[in-house]
């Protein structure tokens, strides 16, 4: 099954706007911040830890779980059955990632910004009304989450914070196989996560 | 010699022992790093010569599911679908081990016992690969925490997330919560998955 013929990718380019800014806010802030002592887009980032970096990375990713969470609570009443208690629980685990990146922003030194207003998220989310179209939605965001992690997993700078990325990235995944499994749709259609990596 | 002269030569020594030193200290550093740098790089290697061996045994457990007939509404293709994409791993890792040595992969460690009795029957296959999966799946959650970043661990972070997509599907067919938690964890007795590479 390609990626390119699943249901939520059809007529996603609206559903996708509002995450598609997310992404490109945690790009653009994390490319700034590689220019700024950080190590370039081939080489490793250093194991010094560089704290304002790391901020600088998660808070964008915070603000993702933030909007999943906003997503999974606007495809919850078009779901029934199993399918509503699954993205119930996903919804608890999207929380459980936001409260911990919040914790960690904290620990690194920083407050982290809450929520924007549930109209600063809403308001880009495509039409839904049926199962089908649901579940299509909450793929993107579960698709976009994972680009997030991955992004940010190849720049943060100790191995704490690495790992603390990757058991979230790795739930996101289970998520994202779940869905496609409801939506009858191969649940592991890739070997690898966000596509094959370059050759080292 | 008269005074200037004097001057000038003490002059010149001290600037001679200054860009001695500096050449001295840029001299250690240039090693140092190349030191550090060659530690990391027998690390990775150590990593992903001890990964190919789960990912090995992983493809040879869901053979195994597939043979018994386990496992067979797998990820709606069956057992043989995700035994593939660990054989992809396993490719991808070797060519990454080459990459890293310069040649062949050579010395991998011994393989890995499959510890699932021929005979079991098929919920106890099933058990035994889900059991196999998340060990593998401990080695790269292992190996983010030994590896600093670049392209391998990119490479490793594409499959860990691939292995949680297994094991959220062996859960549902072994009728277990596909996503128990909000963190996938390396779980209580999966602490030493790469041990001995460090």
């Amino acid at each position: 099954m390609s990626a390119d013929t699943r249901p939520g990718q059809r007529d996603g380019r609206s559903r996708r706007d509002f995450f598609g800014l997310t992404a490109l806010a945690a790009g653009a802030q994390a490319a700034a911040w590689s220019g700024c002592g950080g190590s370039g887009p081939e080489g490793p980032p250093p194991e010094v830890p560089n704290v304002e970096r790391d901020i600088a990375i998660l808070a964008p990713v915070l603000d993702q779980e933030y909007a999943a969470i906003a997503a999974y609570e606007a495809v919850i009443p078009d779901l029934g059955g199993s399918t509503r208690r699954t993205a119930t629980q996903f919804a608890d685990q999207e929380r459980q990632h936001a409260d911990r990146l919040a914790a960690v922003i904290r620990r690194l030194g920083s407050e982290p910004r809450g929520p924007r207003p549930a109209r600063a998220y809403s308001s880009t989310f495509p039409d839904r009304g049926d199962r089908k179209r649901a579940l299509g939605f909450a793929v993107d965001v579960e698709e976009t989450a994972i680009a997030a992690y991955i992004d940010a997993l190849g720049k943060l700078s100790t191995a704490a914070l690495r790992s603390e990325a990757a058991v979230i990235l790795t739930t996101e995944s289970e998520q994202l196989s779940v869905l496609l499994d409801e939506l009858g749709l191969d649940p592991i259609p890739n070997a690898f996560v966000g596509g094959r990596p370059l050759p080292i | 010699m008269d005074d200037s002269a004097e001057r000038i030569t003490r002059g010149a020594a001290f600037k001679r022992g200054v860009a001695a030193a500096a050449t001295g200290l840029v001299v250690a550093s240039a090693t140092a790093v190349r030191a550090e740098a060659s530690r990391d790089q027998d690390e990775a290697i150590a990593v992903v010569k001890r990964l190919i061996r789960l990912e090995e045994a992983t493809a040879a457990a869901y053979e195994l599911a597939a043979d018994r007939g386990a496992l067979r509404g797998l990820a709606r293709a069956g057992p043989r679908y995700v035994r593939e994409q660990e054989l992809r791993h396993r490719e991808v890792l070797i060519e990454a081990l080459q990459k890293l040595e310069g040649t062949l992969a050579r010395e991998l460690p011994p393989p890995l016992a499959l510890d699932i009795p021929v005979r079991a029957p098929e919920a106890a296959i099933a058990r035994a690969v889900l059991r196999l999966e998340h060990r593998t799946y401990a080695g790269y959650l292992e190996a983010h925490s030994v590896l600093r970043g670049g392209g391998l661990l990119a490479i490793l972070t594409a499959i860990m997330a691939n292995e949680g997509q297994h094991l959220a599907m062996l859960r549902l067919a072994v009728n277990r919560k596909p996503v128990p938690t909000a963190f996938e964890t390396a779980g209580p007795n999966t602490s030493s998955i790469l041990g001995g590479t460090r």
